[in-house]
């Protein structure tokens, strides 16, 4: 009778102990998030796309945690090539790989098709309490476009866990090359058809960030980055027409743009809940390079808490950019039709423009149950150019997304 | 620059001045999903990528990501 009672102490004992083990170890298997998302993106009469999204993240270890994305986007539709519209008809060699198709006949637009399979890893690992360090690959793969990259991040938080320090580097390689390989040789008359060897081009980033919680209410946060890149930025299938003042069209070259971009700014932002449940998110991004863009982004979101499970989130986005320096609309002509100058760097690429732009949407999301999230949300964009040949673009974007939660 | 730089010392010092102690149990509104600065991760990721096909400008919210061909 002894002898059973010892033996269901120790039975007892051992139990006790393994037990904050066991269940460090289900925290563990079960703190995981997954995410399925589809996009469908819709440009008036221009680009397609849709997008299918698969994330992955929680903890491997008690100080790991890895998030895992996977991306597929399939693209169609017409993008502006830059030149002017025009009834002339240009005959045209050369690039029309990467399932473009710059047809040189009187549309100003280029047809193409394309499929993306994008991934993301980040390793996560707790460096002590109060520090964490994030390793970030990614991959990105187009029919006439590769980009590799990797990155790190360390995060500090202070003593009291109210301000988070972060700084972080990133490289990426890409590599451009059409379908029938090389790319247009920059300033070549578009009826030439000079192809060269594939374009490289590689981008180091740099950010440094505080992450503050401000009181029990607000918690903000405030970036700056610069980014640095070297080698091939001219777009392949983007060209400008040397036009007359009535956009009569003598001639088409390829844009050529400069080997080396400098790029800084700021990003801060503030989310803070209000006395009446709902909360709103305000961020502001200040950017400038050295092609002389600069430009001012203001994000705005309001989320409506119904109640514990269901939310409303309008949301408005504004957006205001200078011209890059070398834009042109077009290369001038004299009376005489001949060609007035032909600069060494020039592009007529619509997003080198001046222009405004807004975005007004929603967003609907509820909790059907205490894992499980279900959203849906719409946004139209509106972007109104200063000089383009296409004066205004619009899009529509609609994405369904459920998150499902392991705890 | 000059407007850079302004622009970049004010936020700085609202940042690391403008904040009272907060003890832990007082932050369980901070703790929930929407109070996070990215909130929605698949949703912010898709807004990037739409922005940084048809905008000059990029970057901000951190390092890394890729790039694309973008139309």
């Amino acid at each position: 009778m002894a002898a059973t009672k010892i033996k269901g102490k120790l039975a007892l004992a051992s139990c006790t102990l393994l037990a904050p083990a066991v269940e460090a170890l289900e925290a563990i298997e079960n703190d995981w998030e997954v995410n399925g998302s589809f996009l469908t993106y819709r440009e008036n009469d221009r680009v397609n796309i849709d997008k299918f999204i698969a994330q992955v993240d929680g903890r491997v270890t008690e100080e790991d945690s890895v998030k895992v994305k996977v991306v597929l986007d399939s693209m169609t539709g017409a993008t502006p090539t830059g030149a002017v519209r025009t009834s002339e008809v240009v005959a045209v060699s050369g690039v029309s790989g990467g399932g473009i198709n710059v047809d040189g006949q009187a549309s100003s637009l280029a047809n193409f098709s394309d499929t993306r399979l994008a991934g993301n890893l980040d390793w996560t690992r707790e460096l002590s309490r109060l520090s964490r360090l994030t390793l970030g690959t990614a991959l990105s793969v187009e029919t006439d476009y590769v980009s590799v990259g990797g990155s790190i991040k360390y995060d500090r938080d202070t003593s009291n866990r109210l301000r988070t320090y972060t700084v972080g580097l990133s490289f990426n390689r890409d590599e451009i090359d059409g379908a029938g390989g090389g790319t247009p040789d920059p300033l070549s008359e578009v009826t030439e058809g000079l192809i060269l060897d594939t374009g490289d081009r590689d981008t180091f980033d740099i950010m440094a960030g505080v992450t503050q919680i401000f009181n029990p209410r607000t918690i903000g946060q405030f970036n700056l980055f610069a980014t640095y890149s070297d080698g091939y930025h001219t777009d392949p299938y983007k060209v400008i027409s040397a036009a007359n003042a009535f956009d009569v069209e003598l001639e088409r070259y390829y844009e050529s743009r400069p080997s080396e971009r400098m790029r800084y700014g700021f990003y801060s932002k503030v989310a803070h809940h209000l006395q009446n449940e709902n909360t709103i998110h305000l961020s502001y991004r200040y950017y400038q390079d050295d092609w002389e863009v600069n430009s001012h982004t203001v994000d705005f979101t309001y989320r409506f808490n119904f109640d514990n499970n269901t939310y409303f989130e309008p949301h408005a986005r504004f957006y205001k950019q200078s011209a890059a320096e070398f834009y042109q609309r077009t290369l001038a002509l004299n009376e005489f039709n001949q060609l007035v100058d032909l600069p060494e760097f020039v592009s007529a690429d619509y997003r080198l423009d001046d222009f405004f732009s807004y975005t007004v949407g929603g967003k609907y999301g509820r909790l059907v149950n205490e894992r499980t999230e279900l959203s849906a949300r719409l946004e139209y964009m509106h972007q109104e150019f200063r000089d383009s040949v296409f004066s205004q673009n619009t899009a529509i974007w609609l994405q369904l997304t459920a998150s499902v939660k392991f705890f | 620059m000059t407007q850079y730089k302004i622009l970049v010392c004010i936020s700085l010092f609202i940042f690391l001045t403008g904040c009272t102690a907060v003890r832990p149990w007082e932050r369980g509104i901070l703790a929930k999903d929407e109070m996070l600065i990215t909130p929605d991760d698949l949703q912010s990721y898709v807004d990037d990528h739409i922005y940084f096909s048809k905008e000059a400008s990029t970057g901000g919210k951190g390092v890394g990501g890729g790039g694309c061909g973008c139309n």
